[in-house]
Formats: structure tokens, C-alpha cells, sequence
């Protein structure tokens, strides 16, 4: 018994340098963010309730950014998941050859973000919409969604296709009531993960357009708003943002395991 | 197979790499006028006055330049140009305005700063405002 | 017909690539020409320190990290305690938020120790991030048993019994998480942006995205050499990408 508790601990013991790293390097300053969203001034330290909070909500740029981070979701994610869905689809039950095509999806996810907006800018040249970024970020992300997909294509039963194909079911049937919903936990997890791979476009977007901090209005999402604080040192500002960025964070992710959990029942 | 293959891919690649980062400069100073400068000395001239009844002649130590520079016809001096966010050196053409001579030297009375360098020689030709490579600074 | 299609859109994915390659060689008039390397190589000589740099952060960040995650991994799978879960699921979360969230309390963290503009501000805080954590937590969910039992009865250094019984286990979740992070950090852009300020510290990343400051065509050729290192990366591990990458199967 003692034995146990001792390889207990020292199994426990394992987790103790990334969880030192973890709080000094996350923890900690995430409560001095939260701090600071609370606090007035650097030098004052006075505390002033929500005031910041109300002063972030009501800024006309955080409703522009926070539109646009919506709309990349609202648009570009589901997009992206079809489009991964169909090609997962072609890849896993289409001819077997074709699994080497595979490779070319992954491809960008594998390509420095820097290299490839250059020839998207020089492509897209004049296209006056939010468009362009959005298909550089269908274009980066669909590697890992396939992935997922196909991954999880293989764990499927063979034997409900047999099944499936005996009660006379065509391909197109097989597919949607069958195929898709079994790796429904799959295709959720995917869609959390390329939401939460929408908020992180921002390297996508500022090398697209040529390392402004200030794009045109359609493109301009909440990292901006973020970054532009930072350059002005305004870090109250910035505190309310990130906290509030962190919450619709939270909620996503959050709401998103309940409903993965719900569906593996 | 497939595995050497990029092994040997790799390494090449960052060999190339390090070759490059150590011989970058050389090669580049290699591709550009390779010059000798030295600065202006002053030197003694028999200067003429003028004055109420005649003139009069003195020596003095005067900015100067040396005859062989002077003649060869273009005469430029090195200046820090920026290029790529580092100091390098270049070139501009000058136009100095002689007076007195001496064995050696022409007297220079405007046109070049008393402190700049000037080009003695250049293994190729130079252009106004282009980058050099500063050999040797004959002091 | 199906064939077809996907080959066309493979073709059309693959295409930005191919054009970063082919105009990196373009001169005036669409001529073919080298002068634009030349111009990187031989004359933009800031180009090689951050090159180095990348090169170095990446090394450097991914080895450093697989020291913590493994041992953080394993003690996931083997230690039972109270709240394992929702430290799990915590990880996860921290490992969802968006980069900027976290970057001005890591900021604000690394200027009061003085670490700011040094090599150590982009190294220690991409050594303890959460997404190698919850990667190798999947991989090693995968490791069998009976082997740790093994070794447990030679010996209770717990260090030899992860390098003798886990390690070759999961040697290829090795591979391929090293593989995620080396190109998560040759990726990187907003630390070296907002920590350095020395241009001889920074990444070849922040040189392209400020490329416009050099003379001279540049950019692509830089973009081009930018992207080589990462696809000789890639066709190291190309086949082992597949083998436990299950997310579906969370906690």
C-alpha cells in the first residue's frame, strides 16, 4: 500500500515543472490582467469597478472587432467544415489511390503563414472584401480538419456499411444518415478547434495586409483592437478586452464540450 | 532510401546556410569598388598677399590635396551611406576648387571638408552615390 | 469524374506554394533571375542573424519542451488524485484562448523580472505551452501498462522507468508533436514582434513581415528559404501524422 502512495507521488511530482511553468508564465500574469482591468491608472491603482468594462463594451472599434471576429466565425468556420467534410469523405471511401493526395491538403497547415500570404496579397490585389482572408484561413486550416476526419473515418465499424448496403442504400444515403453522424464527437471537436484557430487569424490577417495595424474596416477583428492598445499602452483598455475576449472564449469552448459529451451518449 | 535522402537534403541545406552566413560579406565586398583612401593633410604653400605697395609672399600651411588625385579627374570622397538599416561606405563625387601648388600638392580653397577621406585609387570605376569598400585607409 | 475534381482541387491547393516558388525568381520584364536572391544573400545581411534565430528558438523551445511534457504526460496517465480532470480540462482551455490573451500578461510578467529583449522572453513562456501538453496527453493514453509494471519492479527511479518503458513506446507521438511545435514556432510572430526590440534578435518571420523596409525584391526569395526548413521537417514524419491523432476521444 505505502508502495502505491509513494509511485503516486512521484508520478504526481512529474506534473510539478509544467504546472510551476504554467502559473508563473499564465496563471499569475492572467490575474494581474484581471487586476488591471479593475484598476484605473498604472500609478493610481484606484479601484473603479466595471467602469473599464463599460468603457470597452461601448468603444465603437471593439463592436467593429467583435463583429468581425463573429462574422469569420459565422462564415469562414462552417465553410471550412463542409468543405473538409466532403473531402474527407472523397479521400476515406473513394478510391484508395487517392490517399496520397492527402498529403497536399496537410500541406499548408505545415507552410509559415509568412510565406504564403505574400502570394495571396500579390492573388488577391484589389479584392476590397475580408474574403481573401478567409480563404487563407480555410486554406491553412483544412489540413488539420481532415485529418481529424479521416482519422476518425477508419475507427467506423465496417460492418454497419455491410449492413447499410444490404438494406439497399445508396451512396448518398449511406453517407449523410449513417457516416456523418457516427463521427458527429469528431466533427464537433473540429468545429471548436477551428473557431478557436478563428481567433487566432490574426498573424494570417496582419501579414496579409502588409503589417498594418490599422486594415480596412471589414477586416478588423479583435486582436487588432487588442494589439493597438498594447502599442498605446493603454493597458486598461486592453485588460477589459482580453478579459472579455477570454470569456466568449470560454463560453465556446465550454458549450462546445457539453454538447461532444452529449452526443457520445 | 527515403530517409537518407533527407538526411542529406537537410544537411546540405543548412551547410549552405552556414557557408553563406560566413562568406556573405566577403562575397558582397567583392562585387562592389574596392577602394584606398587616405585623408587631406595640410601642407606648406608660398601663399602671395597683396597689399598697399606690392606683395608679399609667406608660407603657410594650407588644406591640400595631392597632385595625383587632383589630375587623375574625378575625385570623390567617402561618405556613410545606409543601406538595409547598417552603416556602409560610398561615395560622392566632389568638386574642389584649387588655388596654390606646390611640389606635390594643389592648395584646396573650397569644395572638399578638411576632415573627409578622399580616393586615392579604385579597382574599378565609381559612380556618384554608390557603395564602396574601403581597402585601405592611408593615413 | 470524382477523381478528377479532387485532383484539380489538389492542384489549386498546392498552387500558392508553387507560385511563392516560381516569382521568387522573377525579375524585370518576367525574366527569370537569380538577382533576387542575390539581393537577400549578398546584401541584406540582418537576414542571417534572424535566420539563426528561428532556427535556434525552434531547436531550442522544442527540445526544452519535451523535458516538461513528457514527465507532465506521464504523470497524467499513471498519478490518481483528486481534480485530475479539471486540471486537464483546464489545460485544455488555456490552450484554446487566442495568443493575444495571453501575451500581455506574459508581457507584462517578463518585463518586471527584466527578461524583456533577451532570447529567454521567447523561449520560457513557449516551453510551458499548454498545447504540447494536451498532445501528448492524447499519445500517451495509448502506452501500454504491463511495461511500466515491468520496469517498476527493477527499479523506482522514476526517470529510468519513463526513458526505459514509456519512451520507445511512444517514440513516433514524439516525432510528430515535435513536428507541431517546431512549426508552431518557426511560426511565431507576435513574441519576437512585442518582446525584442534588437533587430539582431528577432525571427525570420518578423524580418518578412517587414520586408518592405529593404531594398530590393526580397521578400519571396526570403519567404521561399523561410519555408524550406519546416517542409524538410515534414517529409521526416509524413507517414506517422496519423497514428493517434483521435481527439474525439477527450477525457
Amino acid at each position: 500500500m505505502k508502495l502505491r502512495i509513494k509511485w503516486n507521488v512521484k508520478c504526481f511530482l512529474c506534473l510539478v515543472p509544467s504546472l510551476i511553468g504554467t502559473l508563473i508564465f499564465f496563471i499569475i500574469p492572467y490575474v494581474r490582467v484581471l487586476y488591471y482591468s479593475f484598476i484605473d491608472n498604472q500609478f493610481r491603482r484606484s479601484f473603479v469597478g466595471l467602469d473599464n468594462y463599460v468603457k470597452t463594451l461601448s468603444n465603437e472599434y471593439f463592436q467593429l472587432a467583435l463583429k468581425n471576429s463573429l462574422l469569420i466565425i459565422i462564415i469562414a468556420v462552417p465553410i471550412l467544415i463542409i468543405s473538409a467534410l466532403i473531402i474527407s469523405l472523397a479521400l476515406s471511401f473513394g478510391i484508395k489511390k487517392l490517399r496520397a493526395l492527402r498529403t497536399v491538403f496537410v500541406l499548408p497547415m505545415v507552410i509559415p503563414t509568412a510565406s504564403a500570404a505574400l502570394i495571396w496579397v500579390g492573388f488577391f490585389s484589389g479584392v476590397d472584401s475580408a474574403f481573401p482572408v478567409y480563404l487563407l484561413f480555410i486554406w491553412k486550416n483544412i489540413g488539420i480538419c481532415i485529418i481529424l476526419m479521416t482519422a476518425a473515418f477508419t475507427n467506423i465499424d465496417n460492418s454497419i456499411f455491410e449492413a447499410a448496403r444490404l438494406d439497399g442504400a445508396n451512396r448518398f444515403i449511406l453517407h449523410t444518415k449513417i457516416t456523418v453522424p457516427m463521427i458527429m464527437p469528431t466533427i464537433i471537436f473540429t468545429v471548436l478547434l477551428s473557431i478557436v484557430n478563428s481567433f487566432r487569424i490574426f498573424k494570417e490577417s496582419y501579414l496579409y495586409y502588409g503589417g498594418t495595424n490599422y486594415p480596412p474596416n471589414h477586416s478588423y477583428t479583435l486582436q487588432y483592437y487588442m494589439n493597438n492598445n498594447f502599442l498605446k499602452l493603454d493597458y486598461q483598455s486592453l485588460a477589459a478586452s482580453a478579459v472579455l475576449t477570454s470569456i466568449l472564449v470560454l463560453v465556446i469552448v465550454i458549450g462546445g464540450l457539453i454538447v461532444q459529451r452529449r452526443y457520445r451518449q | 532510401m527515403k530517409k537518407v535522402i533527407n538526411i542529406a537534403l537537410t544537411v546540405v541545406f543548412f551547410v549552405t546556410m552556414f557557408v553563406l552566413t560566413v562568406s556573405a560579406r566577403t562575397i558582397h565586398n567583392s562585387q562592389i569598388p574596392n577602394v584606398t583612401a587616405t585623408r587631406l593633410t595640410r601642407e606648406d604653400f608660398i601663399i602671395e598677399f597683396e597689399y598697399d605697395g606690392g606683395t608679399f609672399k609667406t608660407t603657410q600651411k594650407r588644406l591640400a590635396i595631392k597632385k595625383s588625385i587632383y589630375d587623375s579627374g574625378e575625385v570623390y570622397a567617402v561618405i556613410t551611406i545606409i543601406i538595409n538599416g547598417e552603416e556602409r561606405d560610398g561615395v560622392h563625387r566632389v568638386y574642389p576648387e584649387i588655388g596654390a601648388e606646390n611640389e606635390e600638392y594643389y592648395e584646396i580653397i573650397s569644395g572638399v571638408w578638411g576632415n573627409e577621406l578622399v580616393v586615392v585609387s579604385s579597382d574599378r570605376e565609381l559612380t556618384d552615390g554608390g557603395e564602396v569598400c574601403v581597402v585601405e585607409d592611408l593615413l | 469524374m470524382k477523381k478528377v475534381l479532387l485532383i484539380l482541387l489538389a492542384m489549386v491547393f498546392v498552387m500558392p506554394l508553387v507560385m511563392t516558388v516560381v516569382l521568387s525568381f522573377r525579375g524585370e520584364n518576367n525574366t527569370i533571375t537569380l538577382q533576387n536572391y542575390s539581393d537577400l544573400l549578398f546584401n541584406c545581411f540582418i537576414f542571417y542573424p534572424m535566420f539563426w534565430n528561428s532556427v535556434l528558438y525552434a531547436i531550442v523551445i522544442t527540445l526544452i519542451q519535451f523535458l516538461v511534457i513528457i514527465p507532465c504526460a506521464f504523470g497524467f496517465i499513471n498519478a490518481r488524485f483528486k481534480g485530475k480532470n479539471i486540471l486537464f480540462v483546464f489545460y485544455i482551455i488555456l490552450m484554446m484562448m487566442p495568443l493575444q490573451v495571453t501575451i500581455l500578461p506574459n508581457y507584462i510578467g517578463l518585463r518586471d523580472i527584466g527578461l524583456i529583449n533577451t532570447h529567454w522572453s521567447i523561449i520560457l513562456p513557449a516551453i510551458f505551452s499548454p498545447f504540447g501538453v494536451v498532445i501528448m496527453n492524447q499519445y500517451m493514453q495509448g502506452t501500454d501498462n504491463s511495461v511500466i509494471e515491468a520496469m517498476r519492479l527493477e527499479t523506482s527511479s522514476i526517470i529510468r522507468i519513463i526513458i526505459h518503458a514509456v519512451i520507445p513506446q511512444i517514440r513516433i507521438c514524439i516525432f510528430a508533436t515535435g513536428l507541431f511545435v517546431f512549426a508552431d514556432c518557426w511560426n511565431m510572430l507576435e513574441q519576437p514582434m512585442l518582446f525584442l526590440r534588437e533587430d539582431s534578435l528577432k525571427t525570420l518571420s518578423v524580418f518578412i513581415a517587414n520586408a518592405d523596409k529593404y531594398a530590393g525584391n526580397i521578400m519571396l526569395p526570403a519567404a521561399v528559404i523561410f519555408m524550406i526548413p519546416v517542409l524538410l521537417l515534414y517529409r521526416f514524419f509524413n507517414q506517422h501524422l496519423e497514428k493517434g491523432l483521435t481527439f474525439g476521444e477527450l477525457s
